[in-house]
């Protein structure tokens, strides 16, 4: 046994440790299967000054400290390379203080996102991150990766809505960045580096998280488009004429078949695709502005449209929306979920792209996105046992990531770098913005000990990923 | 590039063309140790002074690129806001940022400038996409891009949002844009206890008459709500009969403007745009926004000299005025004594002569040691606005 288990097991107990290497399997890797690597142990401690004493520890034996979550990410962010050790935040539980007054929630790093939103429903407020996986997720692990969700066309990503962190440095040292209930600070706005950072500057241990309305009035549509190209356009026409509605999801043909074959929401099973959209606001004025919306599905030739304000009938769509990867798992037994976002101007042309990339490496590609974000997730459906398509599937997504880029996007626009996609960052960023990253990695972390290679290439550890990029990734992943 | 030596000390670049050029004087400033000076048209004098010897960037820009159909836009740091909102226009959008028309877009960005539209469209940290910046090496760094969501590498486009130009010199943004509010409306409230803010915001702001922008305003010893609603015209007016069941007492008929009349009526409130010889700006819980001004105005006593813009939503109170050094420093030991029991941070943008015991930033916050290191990292030789606010080792050296 190596001797770091009986020092971290004096800090935070028996109970908060594992280290046999059959309890070590289900921390292997994250929402990301592919990328896999067993831990030394994992610890799991309470408390902010645990996570401190415990870094110290581990700095002793000169040994990686991998951050996580819930273990919800889809990139790889949270896998132990090198038998490093995993520091779990998923007891750090604690909702410490809600502050309606200052509209400020202070939480330890591992409270689930819809926990905090849940505690607080009867008041009129909520915390307003929605990633699809907000059951599971940390709010910690949404700080680590600037989560996004299905309410951010208008409500923003999650760095939007976070005030201030507490976090525990490489050394041990605790700090934190403007932790009163204070919207400002003076100087650069550390908060927001720290966010997005994928765990890789320092360990989040406390979040002050910014509090807003929680939305009374909605109304929700759905159009039924012939062509993906219409449900497209109309997505860009809806955002050109400044209408800013709470969501605006797609689904394509493949997908709207699996879902209602799967679970019989009443869907046309003959249609292109369909867009499904909420605006949500005053309630005398929703009506107004989705008929706006609804002109403008029309002008692009939507044919079915529905509208409801019902509020069963509004859980039913969304139910079907977020339980549209448990359809995919019926469509084949593998599948691998892209990531990317594009100018929301470039989606018909974008999407004709994906359709012409599933030609031309024969691989199924379903699509189910946050159109009105331009953010989207090319899902391709393949058989991981057999290597030609495995092989096709990495070409393919290659591809289809160099695209976006050359087309005014990004890589990742809401899961995350991870090990994934790794090799795609020089073609993301110049060589001067790779080097200032490490550089401000290593301002943080000069050792490079803390979830090194991952997020950015690194100059100390090389990753490789055994396998090659594919994923059953579980249902409500995006 | 342009240049002009202003005085013995001061060498004046008007414009750095292009990248190659910024990079060029980078290079020259490093090797003659000529600490780079971009404090902006509004920020003069915040903070320490200037190093007497250096370069003075004043930068000019333009809009490169209006993705319009994304409602994104592309603009060279140093286009001004006039200019901004100017090309934005004829397309029915605007960048929704409470900005003088001579403001630029890097000043916006290292002073994170914002007004009572942050309670509607948010402030730089939302608005921001994109930024291509040089850093104090002369590297060109290019982090973010057009998209409204991406989290492909460090976030260093946020970082830079109130880095008070010392982190590197912006060269171009991409920013969000919002169409024009078909109608809006605005109208002022007296208030005579603005403590009532404190206990009673977040139930207003749950309330349909919550207002789009707000501000509270303090001249002639006088309260005020600057109240305003965008949007539609039904929905303006839904608002502003659900204010009168809200506020329990008379509301005054509202009147429409346009956004053009709204923005210059909102710059001419703005503190920093008066010549005052005293001006601070305050950030508390704001919980506490209202309560903090009524102890300012009684327990300094020098209220009638003074003018408070206030945003409640955030906890920002600027207080300006034109006062003789001591009542200055009087002020400066009362706004610290209050944020020593409420928390949050002040800096001075503006002090009279003879005040050089206040520090112009304070209480110290606990990012500062980490900010320091950034700044080393990123300036090595403490280049960029030089001696304004973090002390580094190059800086004191």
């Amino acid at each position: 046994m190596h001797p770091v288990i009986d020092q971290l097991r004096a800090i935070v107990g028996s109970q908060g440790i594992l280290y046999e290497q059959d309890e070590l399997f289900v921390y292997e890797c994250d929402g990301f299967p592919i990328a896999k690597g067993i831990p030394l142990a994992v610890i799991f401690p309470t408390n902010t000054q645990q996570v401190a004493d415990c870094v110290k520890v581990l700095n002793q034996h000169n040994l990686q400290i991998v951050p996580r979550g819930s273990g919800t990410g889809l990139a790889g962010g949270a896998v132990a390379y090198d038998r490093g050790v995993i520091i779990s935040l998923s007891r750090m539980k604690k909702i410490e203080s809600v502050d309606l007054d200052n509209r400020v929630a202070v939480v330890q790093a591992g409270v689930r996102n819809l926990a905090l939103s849940d505690s607080i429903a009867d008041t009129g407020w909520r915390f307003s991150p929605d990633p699809s996986s907000q059951r599971a997720s940390s709010i910690g692990g949404n700080v680590s990766t600037n989560a996004g969700g299905i309410n951010t066309l208008k409500h923003g990503v999650t760095v939007c809505h976070i005030l201030g962190l507490e976090y525990v440095l490489p050394d041990g040292k605790i700090c934190t960045s403007r932790a009163e209930p204070i919207y400002d600070g003076i100087g650069a706005d550390l908060t927001s580096l720290i966010c997005g950072s994928e765990g890789t500057f320092a360990i989040v241990t406390r979040i002050w998280c910014r509090l807003v309305v929680n939305p009374k009035y909605f109304r929700t549509v759905y159009a039924v488009f012939g062509s993906t190209s219409d449900a497209c356009k109309t997505v860009s026409d809806v955002i050109a004429s400044g209408i800013v509605p709470t969501s605006m999801e797609m689904m394509d043909a493949g997908m709207i078949q699996a879902v209602e074959s799967a679970f019989h929401f009443g869907f046309p099973s003959d249609v292109a695709a369909m867009l499904l959209l909420e605006v949500d606001g005053i309630d005398q004025v929703l009506d107004e502005e989705l008929a706006s919306i609804v002109q403008l599905a029309r002008d692009n030739n939507a044919g079915d449209i529905q509208q409801c304000s019902d509020p069963v009938r509004r859980a039913e769509l969304w139910t079907a929306r977020k339980k549209a990867f448990g359809a995919v798992g019926r469509m084949s037994h593998s599948y691998c979920t892209q990531d990317a976002c594009i100018p929301r101007s470039k989606l018909p042309e974008a999407m004709e792209h994906v359709a012409k990339l599933s030609e031309k490496y024969d691989i199924t590609i379903t699509n189910v996105f946050h159109a009105g974000d331009g953010n989207i997730h090319p899902i391709m459906l393949f058989d991981e046992d057999d290597p030609g398509q495995v092989q096709q599937v990495l070409l393919l997504s290659k591809e289809l990531l160099e695209y976006c880029v050359d087309i005014g996007g990004t890589i990742t626009g809401e899961h995350g770098v991870g090990v994934e996609k790794l090799h795609l960052m020089d073609k993301m960023f110049n060589r001067n913005t790779l080097d200032l990253f490490l550089d401000v990695k290593k301002t943080f972390d000069p050792d490079q000990r803390i979830n090194d290679a991952k997020l950015i290439p690194s100059d100390k550890t090389t990753i490789e990923l055994l396998k090659p990029i594919a994923a059953n990734i579980p249902g409500g992943a995006l | 590039m342009p240049e002009a030596v202003t005085d013995n000390n001061v060498i004046q670049i008007n414009n750095a063309e292009n990248p190659t050029a910024l990079q060029a004087l980078v290079q020259r400033c490093t090797k003659e140790d000529l600490p780079i000076i971009d404090y902006g048209f509004a920020h003069t004098n915040l903070g320490h002074p200037a190093p007497s010897k250096h370069v003075k960037l004043q930068q000019h820009g333009q809009v490169i690129e209006h993705y319009e159909r994304d409602l994104t836009v592309r603009v060279a740091a140093g286009a001004t806001f006039g200019h901004i909102q100017a090309q934005l226009r004829p397309t029915n959008q605007f960048l929704p940022v409470d900005a003088d028309a001579d403001l630029t877009l890097g000043e916006v960005i290292n002073h994170n400038v914002y007004g009572p539209l942050r309670v509607k469209y948010g402030a730089a940290r939302e608005l921001l996409l994109g930024m291509r910046c040089m850093d104090g090496t002369g590297r060109d760094i290019h982090t973010g891009g057009r998209t409204v969501k991406n989290v492909s590498g460090y976030d260093l486009t946020r970082f830079m949002v109130g880095s008070l130009g010392q982190m590197g010199i912006i060269y171009e943004a991409t920013m969000r844009t919002y169409a024009i509010p078909q109608h809006i409306l605005r109208l002022t409230l007296r208030i005579d206890d603005p403590a009532w803010l404190d206990t009673h915001l977040s139930n207003w702001l749950l309330d349909v008459s919550a207002p789009s922008t707000l501000a509270l305003a303090y001249e002639e010893e006088h309260w005020t709500l600057q109240i305003a609603y965008f949007g539609t015209t039904t929905g303006c007016n839904i608002q502003h009969r659900a204010l009168k069941s809200f506020w329990e007492s008379s509301v005054p008929e509202p009147q429409m403007v346009q956004l053009d009349e709204y923005l210059d009526e909102s710059s001419q409130h703005r503190a920093w745009r008066r010549q005052a010889s005293t001006l601070v700006k305050i950030i508390v819980p704001p919980a506490t926004t209202g309560s903090t001004c009524l102890d300012l105005v009684s327990s300094t006593r020098i209220n009638a000299a003074l003018r408070f813009d206030v945003l409640p939503v955030h906890g920002c109170i600027l207080v300006g005025g034109d006062l003789p050094a001591a009542q200055a420093i009087m002020l400066d030991k009362q706004i610290n004594q209050i944020i020593a029991q409420v928390g949050g941070v002040r800096q001075w943008h503006a002090r009279p002569l003879g005040t050089n015991s206040i520090a112009p930033f304070g209480p110290a916050q606990p990012d500062w040691s980490i900010l320091k290191k950034l700044k080393d990292t990123m300036d090595p030789r403490a280049l960029l606005n030089r001696g304004r606010f973090l002390e580094t080792e190059s800086s004191l050296h």
